[in-house]
């Protein structure tokens, strides 16, 4: 089948050098395409001086896919597989929400990452929070998100952040992201990253959790900020948010992470936004369900 | 007074993917005589505290008399006020002084911030 279809190559690269690292495939009903293994990126990206996530986009604009994206074919297009290799996402929170989003966006293929969180892991984060693990309780979150992701996908950009967010620091936290996903646990920063995001050019994509509920909804610039008109007077009654009464276990963090995340690559795979109503997406797992709720 | 009472769970292993279920929420008690408005309540974490009983696969039928606005109605099923944050009324964010109208659906949700 390989030699019955064509093979084109980014310029500089031959057939000879990657023949090994390639792998054909049958997608029924669209035909046969190319892939291609880490190993065979790596050489390719050496020859060429690049970066592998640069090599990786230089290869599925000749049609031939990282192997690691092979199953992300078909929901994403090769043009949307690279906006998403080239595009960064800030994880502001590493916590119950923020280690399931970095690992699904690090799995998805966005290319750049900037973590940040101050804080380091308790043994009560044990009960959700994805990268807490016995071993690492001490240690701060951003950094083992930043190992996780090294992990995960050698070729991702990774900045990591062990500083609060404040106004100060967003400008900076913010530098070349298409998205900032809210991931925190606390609603006066949650404010001041939806502002500085809307004021950057970023998108927002808020994730909150309380017991078996989840909230998350996407804002985008030129949008007003949207959290201080849905909670205009929380920022002083912390004690009264339904985490504090309700707990949160396993559950909401990884589904509410992976509304965010499509949410945000969406956002950032999308040719065209065309306008539409802001929604706030609520899921009750109690039930379960999930709603579109205009706001 | 309003009168509340928790509806019969549906049977359906399917979970729902919709704000669809307003049909199958039945009130145990409806035995007003004048004239009432009913209205379809949902309530979010905290805020089902104060209805025992609440089953959050139904929700709530409410009877109540009309003019009634959404505050009115959260008072008298005994919502703490302080603790309402946001409010859809059929699907949409509403204020509190939002009138109600026959077979409306209302929901409630306090400050939700964890992550």
């Amino acid at each position: 089948m390989m030699e019955s279809t064509p093979l084109h190559l980014p310029e500089g690269i031959s057939s000879d050098i990657v023949q090994p690292y390639l792998s054909c495939h049958e997608a029924p009903g669209q035909g046969p395409f190319f892939c291609i293994s880490l190993a065979g990126i790596l050489l390719a990206a050496e020859r060429l001086g690049l970066s592998l996530n640069a090599a990786m986009v230089l290869f599925l604009r000749q049609g031939v896919w990282p192997l690691r994206f092979k199953q992300n074919r078909g929901v994403f297009s090769a043009d949307e597989q690279t906006k998403l290799l080239q595009s960064r996402v800030v994880v502001l929170g590493c916590g119950g929400l923020g280690g399931h989003a970095i690992t699904l966006l690090a799995r998805l293929g966005v290319g750049g990452f900037t973590v940040c969180d101050y804080d380091n892991f308790d043994e009560s984060n044990l009960n959700r929070q994805l990268f807490c693990t016995e071993d690492r309780l001490g240690m701060n979150k951003a950094v083992i998100a930043g190992e996780e992701l090294k992990r995960i996908a050698s070729h991702a950009e990774v900045r990591v952040c062990t500083q609060a967010a404040t106004e100060k620091t967003m400008p900076g936290i913010l530098q070349d992201a298409s998205v900032l996903l809210d991931c925190l646990d606390d609603t006066p920063t949650r404010l001041l990253a939806e502002k500085a995001a809307l004021q950057s050019g970023a998108a927002f994509v808020h994730g909150a959790i309380g017991g078996m509920e989840g909230f998350a909804f996407l804002n985008k610039s030129p949008n007003p900020a949207k959290l201080e008109q849905l909670y205009p007077s929380a920022v002083t009654e912390k004690h009264t948010h339904a985490e504090y009464k309700k707990g949160v276990p396993a559950l909401s963090p990884a589904v509410t992470a992976a509304i965010q995340v499509l949410l945000a690559v969406r956002f950032i795979t999308a040719s065209a936004i065309a306008p539409e109503k802001m929604k706030l997406i609520h899921l009750d797992l109690s039930v379960p369900e999930i709603e579109s709720l205009i706001i | 007074m309003a009168r509340c009472g928790p509806a019969p769970s549906e049977k359906t292993n399917k979970p729902r993917l919709s704000n669809e279920n307003t049909s199958q929420a039945k009130p145990i008690k409806n035995f007003v005589a004048e004239k009432t408005m009913q209205i379809h309540v949902k309530l979010s974490t905290t805020l089902r505290d104060a209805v025992p009983h609440y089953d959050p696969s139904t929700g709530l039928l409410v009877d109540i008399k009309p003019p009634a606005t959404i505050a009115r109605l959260a008072g008298e099923l005994g919502l703490p006020a302080e603790e309402i944050k946001i409010v859809m009324l059929n699907g949409r964010h509403c204020p509190m002084d939002a009138p109600l109208n026959d077979k409306d659906r209302v929901a409630f949700f306090p400050a939700v911030g964890g992550g």
